[in-house]
């Protein structure tokens, strides 16, 4: 992990495997309820980043206002489809690189690897995990959604905030 | 403006303004609230939300869509909105604040709404896309791929689980209006997964896969149902009730891949189906059924939703906007006293609340003059035809009965 000072934004990049069950339905459920709440808080908050999944890996950068990106990673790691969270790259920045917030899906058609198999992420510098978080974002992207214009974004303290994946029926 | 201009506007509105200006609430301080409750909370959140709900679901406009999630609600915007989104957002959270301060157990709780800028295309269009497809069949592939050396334990039994292959058949409805047979009810039929040959409709999906399952169920069903429009000559397609299950509806995760598959048909498919919602339970709140309601409403062009006769408190339908009150048939004709008054209470209560009333299970041609005496609007059971395999064109089927004339004599002479 590379910790870096000076920025008025967090970048935070992490992985974890997803817990998602294998019942025909679960996964595009789960998702949906993710990229719902994503799409709906994120640019609310200011957050911009891109998700990706890629054989039962979440790999995922966020960037913005520090206080909403750290609220959003306390409610993954507390996450029950979320395991094994690992943060790979945390650092300030004054610039995004990333204007919108996208999900990606990598080498979809391939099977989830086991948690305890070695993945790719892990060992990747962070010009690295940006390169290959920005041609998933640019090539791959299902869903793009920009930041909230500035008005918008009044409301709630972060810390009450939604779940980000927490999209229950309440 | 009628229904289907209605439909049209919404859609278009969906489309074309990515994204929606949707308002989103939310509830701050209910964690002191949680800790007074304790192992009670669960039940006293479910309440507080269910009344919030009826507060908001009185004050949006016909046509706004407000959906609950985990800590407050998400409005959108509907086409007959005239109030600006920022105007509404101020309004509605001014008057949800002043309705807490004055419920007891409520005023230490603050509520927030902001527009929030939903991307609800861009939504559906992800959840219908190449790639969460191909993940998802590959998530659910049964065999691991051979670098992967063993199944994740961690999500319990359902990992065995399959939906098994399944065909439609479809049951006829007569419209007693007009003597047509235009709409046919479309049920999955297969084998079920404990290797039950005949099983039907959500029997299909083993109840350990849970909502999820059943929704995965549902969307095929939709597609399958969407193919055999497809398929039929234009003009003499008639119209298909899918069936959907009430927590796919219900659950905001489960909807919207059910109403984004709903949305990727083609014009003419989605225009020719109804949702026909199964199984809602005949204590689900009002506040519920007014959401499963009219998430369906936002998109399908008419919702059949299925009740209790017996059981049913129309009451808590009053904001559904359901267009169609379905239930089966209470036994043979003639109809016992109790049976005719939930007849006449549910045909006067559907009438005020501008919908009409189906019977199903319709076995002979006493219980079809009894049920047309007391003006129930769509039939469908062995007296109207058998299920088959394949939905014919819209047909006359004619009945030497007269409804309210024939019928009620024919209801008093079986009675006596």
């Amino acid at each position: 992990m590379t910790l870096e000072t000076g920025g008025a934004l967090l970048r935070v990049v992490y992985h974890s495997v997803s817990l998602i069950s294998r019942t025909p339905g679960a996964f595009r459920a789960e998702i949906a309820g993710i990229l719902e709440a994503c799409a709906r808080r994120n640019p609310r908050l200011g957050v911009t980043g891109v998700l990706i999944y890629e054989r039962g890996r979440f790999v995922q950068l966020l960037e913005g206002p520090p206080e909403g990106v750290d609220a959003l990673l306390d409610d993954i790691e507390n996450d029950i489809r979320h395991a094994m969270f690992k943060v790979l790259w945390r650092t300030r920045a004054h610039e995004r690189l990333f204007e919108r917030w996208s999900m990606a899906f990598v080498d979809a058609d391939a099977a989830p690897l086991a948690p305890e198999a070695p993945g790719t992420w892990e060992g990747a510098g962070p010009s690295e995990l940006a390169a290959r978080l920005a041609f998933a974002a640019e090539t791959l992207s299902v869903l793009s959604v920009p930041v909230a214009p500035e008005g918008a974004q009044r409301g709630a303290p972060v810390s009450s905030c939604t779940r980000m994946t927490g999209t229950g029926t309440g | 403006m009628d229904l289907h201009s209605a439909l049209e506007t919404y859609r278009a509105s969906v489309r074309g303004r990515d994204p929606l200006e949707a308002t989103q609430i939310e509830f701050i301080n209910l964690d002191p609230l949680r800790e007074r409750y304790g192992d009670r909370w669960p039940k006293v959140r479910a309440r507080i939300f269910d009344v919030c709900e009826a507060f908001v679901n009185r004050r949006i406009a016909p046509g706004d869509l407000a959906l609950r999630a985990d800590s407050g609600f998400l409005v959108l915007p509907g086409p007959g909105r005239a109030e600006a989104a920022s105007v509404f957002t101020a309004r509605i959270e001014r008057e949800l604040q002043t309705f807490f301060l004055g419920v007891e157990h409520l005023q230490s709780v603050s509520v927030s709404a902001a527009l929030s800028p939903l991307p609800a295309s861009a939504l559906f269009e992800a959840l219908e896309s190449p790639g969460l497809e191909a993940a998802a069949a590959a998530h659910e592939a049964e065999r691991p791929a051979p670098c992967q050396p063993v199944p994740r334990k961690s999500a319990g039994p359902a990992e065995a689980l399959a939906l098994p292959d399944f065909s439609l058949i479809f049951e006829p409805v007569w419209t007693a209006e007009t003597g047509f047979v235009a709409l046919h009810a479309a049920l999955p039929l297969g084998l079920s997964a404990a290797g039950v040959a005949g099983a039907s409709g959500h029997a299909l999906a083993p109840s350990q896969g849970g909502a999820a399952m059943r929704m995965e169920l549902d969307r095929r069903v939709l597609k399958a149902a969407a193919r055999v429009l497809h398929a039929r000559p234009a003009g003499a397609r008639g119209v298909l009730a899918a069936p959907v299950h009430y927590e796919t509806l219900a659950m905001l995760k489960c909807r919207l891949p059910y109403l984004a598959a709903f949305s990727a048909l083609g014009e003419d498919e989605r225009k020719s189906l109804m949702a026909f919602v199964r199984a809602a339970p005949f204590d689900a709140p009002y506040s519920r059924l007014t959401e499963v309601c009219r998430s369906a409403k936002a998109l399908f062009p008419r919702v059949i939703i299925e009740i209790d006769l017996e059981r049913v408190k129309l009451e808590r339908f009053v904001d559904a906007r359901a267009d169609v009150f379905f239930f089966t048939a209470p036994g043979p004709a003639p109809f016992s006293a109790r049976t005719r008054d939930a007849l006449e209470r549910l045909r006067a209560g559907a009438s005020r609340l501008g919908a009409r009333v189906a019977m199903g299970a319709c076995q002979d041609r006493a219980q079809l003059a009894a049920a047309l005496d007391v003006g129930v609007h769509y039939m469908s059971g062995p007296v109207v035809g058998a299920r088959v395999t394949a939905a014919r064109a819209p047909y006359r089927l004619e009945f030497d009965h007269t409804p309210h004339a024939a019928g009620a004599r024919t209801q008093e002479r079986l009675s006596s």
